[in-house]
């Protein structure tokens, strides 16, 4: 069975599923509202409160939803026992995880396109200042968010035996990576031995927030890396030289093989043990 | 004997030369030398590599044509008197001396105007020197020269009384730099991509108006200063820099800063352990933060208008200063008495200052998403933070909301983005 087959089932599963439909809602109601909502200055120009207000946004509700999706959508497979039936065919968890990947970032990317597609038309529709720049930015910032996300999505469900492990998983993730992440590092690197190591701590644990990540880097390629003042002179640098896109997508790639790999290594090993 | 052999071939060769002399032209410190108070010298077009010095009240004037190359690290015209007036020429310093000046003053009463410097060194330099005028002149320095190593393009020390305008100057370390100088008049001039636009140091009743200063570290630094005047003067885009600020108010008191456009910067106004200023009516906009206070103590910040800052203000020991009547772009307020003034006192939460205060690392936070989460989870005490308690609802200046050419680029470019998504519904729905 091949990968592409997993992900054209996946598809199809996902856009007749009344969620998705839901989720596209949400999401269209949400970024259409928040583009309206702007002080009444044209946000032609790099980092304003409407971008960060926006990026705060995408952030708190898009991982939500696609680890929820993600994970619910390999849960399910092996709570209503299709997985059972499929793994009689020669497919490896890892092929099916990759399948189902595509799959998702199919459904996630066009949720995206609908959204701010959308979103796009009624704000000129109404007449607020948006600028064009600004509106890539954001779906290409929700779309990276997005296909990182989905990967992390589907190591929760593998690691999941139910629906029930994926949710609180999912939420897990969400509420560690986004809501209390803050709250964390300041807690807890306060109090290193030595003030030195609170930089490159941060800086590695950045690395290891997708959510955190996606975020500095972008904030960065508008050129508003100042804001973060004297500590990051060296990140501003790579992220902004010629090299920086490439290291950012080495790294979120790292990202998606690494979930990947370890939720099918995983599962292999709990579906032996489970056969024994 | 021997005395007067030498004293006959000396004036033998006295002889010869002077004829061959005064076939060549006079070089231009001769012509000075030789002239008397309120003589012109009209330059005539070409290259001259000499250093003069000025020590008579004449007028120096070149035209289009006139270029000094300097070559040494002396300055290329030192202007050691009062009443002196140069005009219409160019200088180019090639030298790498940083120390070198293109002009010193050091007199009175002297007018400089017209004049376009390029540099490695200093470009005008002012020591001692009072009541003068420099006005539409350029001043360029080195691109390629690091920061650290440019000096300033017009440098004032201890000069009182002088009045610089419409100059235009970029490139250098500082574009105007004046330090222990009192009532100095600076307007209408340009300043970008340098270190610091306008930089005051000590100064007093210094007036400072009109004028741009872009693409800079920083726009503006007003230091240790007393009575100075910043009105309508325009500071955008210093914001690439990690220490990039708009305007600076450090140890500054009783200063006026009214009308300034300050937008794009990194912070848009920084007051730092500043007293008794009056800060009004400026348009701080689309800063990363708009208003910063550090120990900052009985200022009077109102009927300013911020509006699309990334975080509006951030104070922090700064309880007394009186920030009401201004217009937040994110205030929602109400008004029940129908003065256009909000019922709802605006807020600024400290919290992300003090903790980044004591950790700049954590400045990594910068408005993430929980770091919000966690502002409005603690409760900091109410002196602390930066309150208006009575919040403008409209915007006391007359903002003039810039419109967006691209909406048609826009509208099809969504389209598009929809359109697309559509198809591939479509198809994923059909799809056997």
């Amino acid at each position: 069975m091949r990968i592409l087959t997993v992900a054209q089932r996946e598809i199809k599963l996902g856009f007749r599923n009344s969620w998705t439909y839901s989720f596209l809602a949400l999401l269209s109601i949400f970024t259409i509202t928040i583009l309206l909502l702007q002080s009444g200055v044209a946000t032609t120009e790099g980092y304003t409160d409407i971008t960060g207000t926006v990026m705060n946004m995408i952030l708190y509700l898009l991982p939500l939803i696609t680890l929820l999706l993600g994970s619910f959508s390999v849960a399910v497979e092996k709570e209503d026992g299709h997985w059972g039936l499929l793994s009689t065919y020669p497919i490896s968890t890892y092929r099916f995880l990759w399948g189902k990947w595509i799959g998702l970032i199919t459904i996630l990317l066009t949720m995206l396109l609908f959204s701010f597609g959308l979103a796009g038309i009624i704000t000129v529709l109404f007449n607020q200042q948006l600028s064009i720049d600004t509106l890539i930015f954001f779906w290409l910032f929700s779309s990276i968010l997005a296909i990182v996300y989905v990967s992390i999505a589907l190591l929760i469900g593998a690691l999941a035996k139910n629906r029930w492990q994926a949710l609180i998983g999912g939420i897990g993730i969400w509420f560690l990576t986004i809501v209390i992440w803050s709250l964390l590092m300041i807690s807890t690197l306060s109090h290193l031995p030595s003030y030195k190591m609170i930089q490159p701590t941060l800086q590695v644990l950045t690395i290891l927030n997708p959510a955190e990540f996606v975020r500095v880097f972008s904030i960065m390629r508008i050129g508003a890396g100042s804001a973060f003042g004297a500590d990051y002179d060296q990140w501003i640098t790579w992220a902004t030289g010629s090299y920086g896109v490439v290291i950012f997508c080495g790294i979120c790639i790292g990202w998606i093989v690494a979930s990947i790999y370890i939720g099918g290594f995983i599962w292999n090993r709990s579906d032996k043990n489970g056969r024994a | 004997m021997k005395r007067i052999i030498t004293s006959l071939l000396f004036s033998v060769l006295l002889f010869i030369s002077i004829p061959t002399h005064t076939l060549a032209e006079k070089s231009i410190q001769q012509q000075i030398d030789e002239a008397t108070i309120g003589d012109t010298i009209i330059l005539t077009d070409g290259q001259y590599e000499e250093n003069i010095v000025i020590d008579k009240a004449i007028k120096l004037i070149g035209n289009d044509g006139v270029t000094f190359i300097q070559q040494t690290s002396e300055p290329m015209i030192s202007v050691q008197a009062n009443d002196v007036v140069i005009e219409r020429i160019k200088i180019h310093n090639k030298t790498d001396y940083e120390d070198s000046a293109a002009i010193l003053l050091n007199g009175n009463n002297n007018v400089l105007k017209n004049l376009e410097i390029t540099t490695n060194g200093y470009g005008i330099k002012l020591d001692q020197a009072d009541n003068n005028e420099l006005s539409h002149i350029t001043i360029t320095g080195n691109e390629d020269t690091p920061l650290s190593k440019r000096q300033h393009g017009i440098d004032l020390w201890k000069s009182h009384h002088n009045e610089i305008h419409h100059t235009y100057i970029k490139h250098v370390k500082d574009a105007i730099y004046i330090e222990h100088s009192n009532e100095t008049s600076v307007h209408h001039n340009d300043a970008s991509h340098s270190r610091y636009g306008y930089h005051l140091m000590f100064t007093k009743n210094t007036t400072i108006e009109h004028n741009e200063s872009y693409e800079n570290v920083s726009g503006m630094m007003i230091m240790g200063t007393n009575g100075t005047n910043a009105n309508h003067n325009s500071l955008k885009h210093n914001q690439k820099n990690v220490q990039s600020l708009g305007l600076l108010l450090f140890d500054v008191e009783d200063a006026t800063i009214t009308n300034n456009d300050i937008s794009n910067n990194r912070v848009g106004i920084f007051v730092e352990s500043a007293s008794h200023n009056d800060i009004s009516m400026n348009n701080v906009q689309s800063n990363y933060i708009g208003l910063q206070f550090k120990g900052a103590k009985s200022n009077v910040i109102h009927h300013n208008s911020f509006t699309a800052n990334v975080v509006q203000g951030q104070a922090e020991d700064s309880s007394n200063n009186i920030t009401n009547e201004n217009y937040w772009g994110d205030h929602f307020g109400f008004d029940l008495t129908g003065d256009n003034v909000s019922d709802l006192t605006y807020e600024v939460h400290p919290f992300y200052l003090i903790v980044t205060n004591e950790y700049p690392p954590f400045q990594l936070l910068f408005q993430s998403p929980g770091m919000i989460f966690l502002e409005q989870l603690l409760h900091t005490p109410i002196e602390e933070r930066l309150i208006d308690q009575s919040p403008l609802l409209k915007s006391p200046l007359h903002n003039e909301i810039s419109h967006t050419d691209h909406q048609m680029l826009l509208f099809l470019f969504s389209f598009s983005l929809f359109f697309i998504s559509l198809i591939i519904i479509f198809m994923g729905v059909k799809k056997r």
